[in-house]
């Protein structure tokens, strides 16, 4: 096999360090192919027409996909369009950062700001609320969509939860220091940076592991979760050496309003660890914690580990083992530079292959029914959105537990959760949804006879097909019992784009992603 | 095939409004032998049994637990002496008098013994009860306990089998049909439009494929009509029950409404989060088992006499380390404990084949496994549940000896709650 011919043709993946193999000049990332189409039938409906490659790049990538970002896909093309988002640092994005600070002060505060904020108002959930709704501006607003996506996907991995302790305003650090900074970076750069979180250092409880009887909650979670996978080889005496290896790390300086990650090495088991089978000699201090991260990062396990949550995240709950091996060897090959891997990842067969394999979980579900139907969101918008989100059981950072939310269909698809994302879609399409409104002329154009509207709405606002059953039985429920070709009045053909909307947003052809 | 809604809508209306439900509605329990409704809680995060219920007369429990250590009976912030050996967590107290009614019991040391102490897999182990759990993902081509045993009964579909939360218990999950639903208040389908009957029969039709996303569909359609029929959340607390102000409390009293309405529930799974203590045991523990001890007591009084046909039991991951850690907390750890509450429990007993926690005593540094968790399952199953193929649902301890800490008599079967009489077949 040959993994360069997984690579889209030509990309200079952005933001790679320089002299890596993958980047080095002998041996440029090209000569491979895309896959033009979409390959093998529907996994349930052969008769479903497949949707453009272009379709499943940008609703993997994006929170929804607007007219706009659909026409510059179309005219940027499958690569044209990766890589720029890939170079997410080019795409401007300064106005959103400009709303974001402004409204949401919590989310630029420094750890010390944080800590001073939470107390003067007695409400540590306040940084919370900011970030929260920041996060989900950014998802709905930002041009740097994969990003976002990315940011997602990272804050799961790395997930701390806001209501597990006193201190979970540190998260607004943790997202923008170890998160944003590192998301389309290095993925050792940024299992680092969590581990000096201190956010991260409250969450697991690293905080307070010391020599006396370490605590083995941050040890355990770095290799289960953040690392090696939980059948990536590690065993229960490696957790406690690993646990004893942390010894020490801590935060200080709260007590004064000046918290700082810091190393105690009072509080520092010094002797000689193994961990792994590697042994980590007696009279470390800092570098021991430093040396279990760097050999975890290094560890296939990790690079099999992470390339199977992005193909599970971005192909499907069942990734073929071809596709991880190749994202895993691109992990491997780059030094885990995240943009190298997902070129590996996006410009695979697999992928290629993989259309209405992926559902939405919900809170790209609740975001690209807005997206998609270009909603105009003013006012308590944001309200509505975290209501609904609350219901569907995915408010961003409130997933108690650290694995972050789950990402199978098992996990979020029940007869409880689909009526509410109908309720959702109805709700917007029937503006009833509080600050959220359609331009239902906008999006039926000039369509006005029940099969023009059908046809007109379902390409708007799936940018697909439907299959000719359902195309035939959308265009005879809209007739309402007239002619098909009949045309209605502006007042009827409101009543059923409303209608028509909440049943594409409903739909099949809508909950996959 | 592909059932089209609409006309089962029409051949309901023929039937009156009993019949207008969908053809998934119709309950195979009639036919069934008495069964319990059955009350799953699973705790989340690891709940340290040794802390919850305290065994103050082992010796080298406070050698283990210097620092946290619940105190012994008779001393301030003790332990309720449940004999003269278990305590129960003084934040357990409204659970002492269901024990001393012989309505609770609890099973210590139990769980399932193996070297996995990683939350996630381990709830999939005790979802699944599949001790062949090699392999990524752990569940990964075994349905869950519940599951099975709702397949050994053919499936009845309908309200027979509830989840609450967002996502659906992993030990429901399979091949049976099951219900997952956030509350009551949300189980249903909202449109403004004229047509919204029609609208679901778009949908019914748009859901069409036999995939997972087209079978939930179709169930949450037809669901959604029953319930609106039963109303199950219009029904008051009875006996002055109060539950807690809190998401596990209403999920509680929901399960109570969804019962003593004769929506036909027999199997009923709810979380609580949050047991996952590595740090403050006694600051994060006891607000969570005060939460834990209400819901029940109030469930306990909700039903009240309905209570002699309904088995609701707790469980958790694993247990925690014996000895306690620096941060004034517990690691993971296996051996565990349940409470059981119910007519049919044989109660006011600790059931436990005492390991002992002198260091050769325990396994890995835990509380040893001296009753498999599966055999109080299957103790259930087989007693409570009835059905056939209740005692194969886990293989791997057929024919293990049972406790005997449940009854197989029904204590008065004319209090058995009802099923609701339905349509038999739209054929």
């Amino acid at each position: 096999m040959d993994r360069v011919r997984r690579t889209v043709v030509g990309l200079a993946v952005p933001g790679a360090r320089p002299l890596t193999p993958v980047q080095s000049a002998a041996k440029p990332a090209g000569g491979g192919k895309v896959y033009p189409m979409h390959t093998g039938a529907h996994p349930d409906d052969p008769t479903l027409p497949a949707p453009d490659p272009l379709h499943t790049l940008l609703n993997r990538c994006c929170y929804g996909v607007g007219l706009a970002e659909w026409n510059r896909g179309l005219r940027l093309g499958f690569v044209g369009w990766l890589t720029r988002q890939l170079d997410y640092l080019a795409l401007d994005d300064s106005a959103v950062d400009t709303t974001v600070a402004s409204t949401w002060p919590r989310v630029t505060m420094s750890a010390s700001d944080l800590l001073n904020d939470a107390r003067v108002n007695s409400n540590p959930q306040k940084a919370a609320a900011d970030l929260r709704a920041a996060t989900l501006y950014r998802q709905i607003f930002s041009r740097r969509q994969l990003y976002e996506t990315m940011v997602e996907f990272w804050g799961d991995h790395f997930n701390i939860a806001s209501l597990a302790s006193p201190e979970s305003y540190y998260k607004n650090v943790d997202d923008r220091d170890v998160i944003r900074v590192h998301a389309l970076g290095y993925f050792r750069d940024m299992l680092h940076a969590s581990a000096r979180s201190l956010a991260m250092l409250y969450y697991l409880d690293n905080v307070s592991n010391r020599n006396t009887g370490p605590n083995e909650n941050y040890a355990r979670e770095l290799m289960e979760l953040h690392t090696l996978g939980v059948d990536g080889g590690y065993t229960e005496h490696d957790v406690s050496e690993v646990a004893r290896c942390f010894t020490g790390w801590t935060v200080t300086g709260a007590n004064v309003g000046a918290p700082i990650f810091s190393f105690l090495s009072g509080r520092h088991d010094s002797a000689a660890k193994v961990v792994l089978g590697r042994v980590i000699g007696a009279g470390g201090d800092l570098s021991d914690g430093n040396s279990v991260l760097d050999i975890l990062a290094a560890h296939p396990s990790t690079a099999r580990h992470v390339a199977s949550k992005l193909c599970i995240r971005f192909i499907g709950d069942s990734p073929q083992q071809s596709v991880v091996d190749a994202v895993a060897a691109s992990f491997t090959d780059s030094d885990g530079h995240i943009p190298t891997v997902l070129m590996t990842l996006f410009g695979s067969a697999e992928f290629m292959a993989s259309y209405d394999r992926k559902l939405r979980r919900p809170q790209d579900y609740v975001l690209a029914c807005l997206r998609a139907s270009d909603a105009t969101m003013t006012g308590s918008y944001l309200t509505s959105i975290i209501s609904r989100l609350n219901t569907l059981g995915q408010l961003p950072f409130r997933w108690p537990t650290p694995d972050g939310y789950p990402d199978a269909m098992d996990d979020w698809i029940n007869s409880g959760a689909l009526l509410n994302r109908w309720n959702w879609a109805f709700a917007v399409a029937e503006g009833r949804a509080g600050g959220i409104a359609l331009d239902l002329g906008g999006l039926a154009e000039t369509a006005n006879t029940p099969t023009a509207l059908v046809d007109r709405l379902g390409e708007r606002v799936l940018h697909r097909l439907l299959s000719g059953a359902d195309r035939d039985a959308l265009i005879a429920f809209a007739a309402n019992g007239g002619a098909v070709d009949r045309v209605m009045t502006t007042a009827e053909t409101s009543t059923r784009s409303r209608e028509l909307i909440g049943l594409l947003l409903s739909s099949p052809y809508f909950q996959y992603r | 095939m592909t059932l089209d809604r609409r006309t089962f809508l029409k051949a309901g209306a023929v039937l009156g409004a009993a019949g207008a439900l969908g053809p998934r509605m119709v309950f195979g329990a009639t036919s069934s032998p008495p069964a319990d409704t059955v009350v799953v809680i699973f705790l989340r995060g690891g709940m340290d049994p040794l802390q919850t219920v305290p065994p103050y007369g082992d010796n080298d429990y406070a050698r283990l637990r210097p620092t946290i250590r619940i105190p012994n009976p008779g001393v301030g912030g003790g332990a309720l002496p449940l004999d003269n050996f278990f305590g129960l967590h003084p934040s357990l107290a409204p659970l002492l008098p269901i024990y001393n009614s012989k309505r609770l019991a609890v099973v210590h040391a139990t769980g399932l013994k193996h070297d996995e102490r990683s939350h996630f897999a381990c709830q999939d182990h005790l979802e699944t009860g599949m001790s062949d759990l090699a392999g990524a993902m752990g569940h990964d081509g075994h349905s869950g306990w519940l599951n099975r045993q709702m397949m050994g009964i053919g499936d009845p579909g309908g309200f027979y089998a509830i989840g609450m939360g967002s996502a659906m218990q992993a030990s429901l999950r399979g091949d049976a049909s099951a219900l997952a639903m956030q509350n009551l208040a949300s189980f249903s389908f909202s449109s403004s439009s004229a047509r919204k009957a029609l609208m679901e029969d778009q949908l019914y039709r748009l859901f069409g494929r036999d995939n997972g996303v087209g079978i939930a569909s179709r169930s949450a359609l037809d669901s959604t009509d029953y319930l609106a029929a039963l109303n199950p959340g219009a029904l008051p607390a009875q006996n002055g029950a109060v539950y807690p102000g809190t998401t596990f409390g209403a999920q509680l009293k929901e399960v109570a409404q969804l019962i003593r309405s004769h929506s036909g529930l027999r199997i009923a799974c709810i979380d609580l989060g949050g047991f996952d203590h590595h740090n403050a045991i006694n600051t994060g523990l006891p607000p969570l088992l005060d939460e834990l001890a209400r819901g029940l007591a109030a469930f306990n009084t909700d039903l009240g006499a309905a209570m002699d046909n309904i088995s609701l039991l707790t469980m958790t991951e694993f247990g925690r380390r014996v000895a306690e850690n620096a941060s004034g907390g517990t690691d993971h750890g296996c051996g565990s404990m349940m409470f059981l509450m119910g007519g049919g429990v044989l109660g006011g007993r600790v059931y436990s084949y005492w390991p002992g926690l002198r260091d050769s005593e325990l396994f890995n540094g835990d509380l040893d496994v001296t009753v498999d968790y599966r055999t109080v399952l299957t103790e259930l199953m087989v007693k409570r549940m009835g059905g056939p193929g209740a005692a194969e649902v886990f293989p791997d301890v057929a024919g293990q000896p049972a406790l005997g800490c449940f009854s197989s008599n029904r204590v008065n079967g004319d209090r058995r709650i009802g099923v609701p009489t339905q349509p038999t077949a739209l054929a």
